[in-house]
């Protein structure tokens, strides 16, 4: 009995290790394990980031063994506390952002418009989110503004001015009709200059959470993605 | 309310009725009270739902609150080594957004601690000014219409309220929490017809140092910062050498009537290997000695594993907890040796020196721990060969829970004081 008892005091220290450990369910329910995001990565690496907590790997040792390290996250804001749809799209927003201003300020689509002689980094970006939330398409159209601008483009804070009464028309269409319309117009409305491209950042279907962009230039919209 | 609504119809013909009549009177009374109870209940419920909620969300805020320092922090320290302006510039902070689903409260501490961070860094050429028409609504009324907007997306209806002068660039601030990660933008607008971006950059919490929340008038870069880390890291070393001070006290025999072994006072010191920079297990051995004079003399030598209990890595901030298991080995001679042995050994060359008591150990407890330095304990042990010893008993029988403790032999317990070297 006496073996027992300490067999299982000592086993107590062990437990402590999967009682640490984030990504388990058992201590703690399947909603709350859910509020980490784990990646497997080597030791070394785990060491370079946590020097605090993964030690260095042994030289002589890691020759004959690899030892990974499980490193897991909490997400920031808890599941649940946003709605699914703003969530998938904030959850990504840097690398979704990232990749839709490559595309739209890509040397060929801007030549699409151009003059093809015409150098980049004259022309002049100017940016707008469409979405359903206020606070979302200011997100949505700062965080294309400061990519842009990192890239190296001259990005202006301004946005194309329509009239009231074209935003009431606009607003009965659907987006996918209605932002070519609108970049009509705009040129028209001398709103956007020859050398500005305007980048449209929209979500085009109620649910979606996907957000596509396209680009204005000389009255002429196009959708990219 | 269900009593008011029941059909009426016979109710003074029939004694049931009256009967039920009474009841349903009766209800009619309680129904108020019972429902006020449970509404009383439910609004605990939801007093209590909102309370835990109210935590939560005062414990994720201030997470993402020092996440959001840290970056402000790096964002400022990059503007000291490389300032976006020339020379010192007047700039508004137009905007601070949060990530969605947080209020403003946290805006106002973020706001806060960026004014204080570039009146401290005046080095970054960035100076914060004050200017309530650019946070204004302006209507303006113009040759291409009549535009509604805050004061700083309008510059030309700005420069016409406010005159000349003042801060023409406008910074704008921008947390977003995507995944595990909080994002910072930051952009700077010169307040021109165009509004050109003359500064802007994305920091992430995921792919910064951990900069140990750097004063906000010593700011060090992140890789600066992890340099610290490591260092302080490096001084504190695999390699400890304790030294202990520790009082241990045996059972007194319920059976016997005999004497009890007085506690023994140990001095210790040896050596504390950690396994790993973590600190999550570690190893000691070390020797001791008691002397108490005309009472006893004593060697010892103890061997232990310790398990880190309060987290996934040793804190160098906060008290930790340690686990431990051990072994030792104890001889005692004098008087104390015979209260616990009085047997003689049988070697006329041993007796010779007195009575020797030689008792091995197992032992368990806790250990609280101040950054690898001090530390106090408290221990258990199990002496088997002084389980037959009639003037040793049992702490767990003291207890009196009238269960028969026979296989769990607590002989000996007690405290420890560790300084660290």
């Amino acid at each position: 009995m006496q073996i027992l008892f300490y067999y299982l005091l000592f086993n107590l220290a062990f437990f402590g290790d999967v009682a640490n450990d984030p990504a388990h369910e058992a201590w703690q329910g399947r909603s709350a394990a859910r509020q980490f995001e784990c990646e497997r990565i080597s030791q070394a690496k785990a060491h370079e980031k946590y020097p605090g907590v993964v030690p260095a790997p042994h030289p002589r040792a890691a020759t004959l063994y690899e030892i990974d390290a499980m490193v897991c996250d909490r997400f920031v804001v808890e599941a649940g506390r946003r709605s699914a749809q703003k969530e998938a799209i904030l959850q990504n927003l840097h690398a979704d952002i990232d990749e839709l201003v490559a595309v739209a300020s890509a040397p060929k689509t801007i030549a699409l418009n151009t003059d093809p002689n015409a150098e980049r980094k004259s022309v002049r970006f100017k940016v707008d989110a469409f979405y359903p939330d206020l606070v979302m398409t200011q997100k949505i159209a700062n965080a294309a503004k400061v990519a842009l601008a990192e890239r190296g483009h001259q990005v202006s804070d301004a946005t194309w001015q329509l009239t009231a009464g074209d935003i009431e028309v606009f607003r009965s269409m659907h987006m996918r009709d209605a932002l070519p319309l609108a970049c009509k117009r705009a040129y028209r409305l001398k709103s956007l200059a020859d050398d500005e491209v305007f980048v449209a950042l929209a979500l085009l279907h109620e649910k979606e959470s996907q957000l596509h962009v396209g680009t204005c230039q000389r009255g002429v919209f196009q959708w990219l993605r | 309310m269900a009593s008011l609504t029941l059909p009426r119809k016979g109710l003074a013909s029939s004694s049931k009725t009256a009967t039920l009549l009474a009841l349903l009177g009766g209800l009619a009374i309680l129904a108020p009270s019972a429902e006020a109870q449970d509404r009383g209940a439910e609004s605990t419920l939801d007093e209590e739902n909102a309370a835990k909620v109210e935590r939560l969300r005062a414990e994720l805020t201030n997470q993402i609150q020092l996440q959001a320092y840290d970056l402000l922090d790096e964002l400022v320290f990059a503007w000291t080594e490389t300032p976006p302006f020339d020379s010192p510039t007047p700039v508004i902070l137009a905007d601070v957004t949060v990530p969605v689903a947080f209020g403003s409260g946290l805006e106002a501490l973020i706001e806060t601690h960026m004014a204080q961070l570039l009146i401290k860094n005046a080095n970054s050429n960035v100076q914060l000014s004050h200017c309530p028409a650019c946070h204004a609504l302006l209507v303006h009324s113009g040759e291409s219409g009549t535009v509604i907007s805050r004061g700083v997306d309008q510059p030309k209806a700005l420069a016409k309220l406010r005159g000349e002068g003042g801060a023409e660039h406008a910074l704008f601030i921008d947390f977003e929490a995507e995944g595990t990660a909080l994002v910072l933008r930051a952009r700077i607008t010169r307040m021109s017809e165009d509004l050109p971006i003359v500064y802007a950059r994305t920091l992430s919490s995921r792919t910064s140092s951990a900069p140990l929340l750097r004063k906000p008038d010593r700011l060090v870069s992140a890789e600066q910062a992890r340099a610290e880390y490591e260092e302080l890291l490096a001084g504190r070393g695999p390699i400890a050498i304790p030294v202990r001070l520790t009082l241990s006290a045996f059972a007194p025999n319920t059976d016997s009537a005999l004497q009890v072994p007085i506690p023994i006072p140990w001095v210790q010191a040896g050596g504390e290997l950690a396994l790993g920079s973590a600190r999550v297990w570690t190893a000691s051995l070390i020797v001791g000695a008691t002397f108490l004079p005309e009472i006893q003399t004593g060697l010892m030598v103890q061997g232990r594993i310790y398990r880190l209990i309060s987290g996934n890595s040793f804190s160098l901030t906060r008290p930790n907890f340690y686990m431990f298991f051990g072994t030792a080995l104890a001889v005692i001679q004098g008087p104390t040796a015979a209260v616990l042995d009085p047997e003689p050994s049988g070697n006329p060359i041993v007796d010779l020196l007195g009575t020797f008591a030689t008792y091995p150990s197992v032992q368990t407890g806790i250990e609280f721990r101040l950054n690898n330095r001090i530390g106090a304990s408290f221990f258990i042990e199990s002496m088997p060969t002084l389980w037959t010893a009639e003037n040793v008993g049992n702490w767990m029988d003291q207890l009196n829970t009238g269960i028969d403790f026979s296989f769990l032999q607590v002989n000996s317990l007690g405290m420890e004081v560790t300084f660290a070297f």
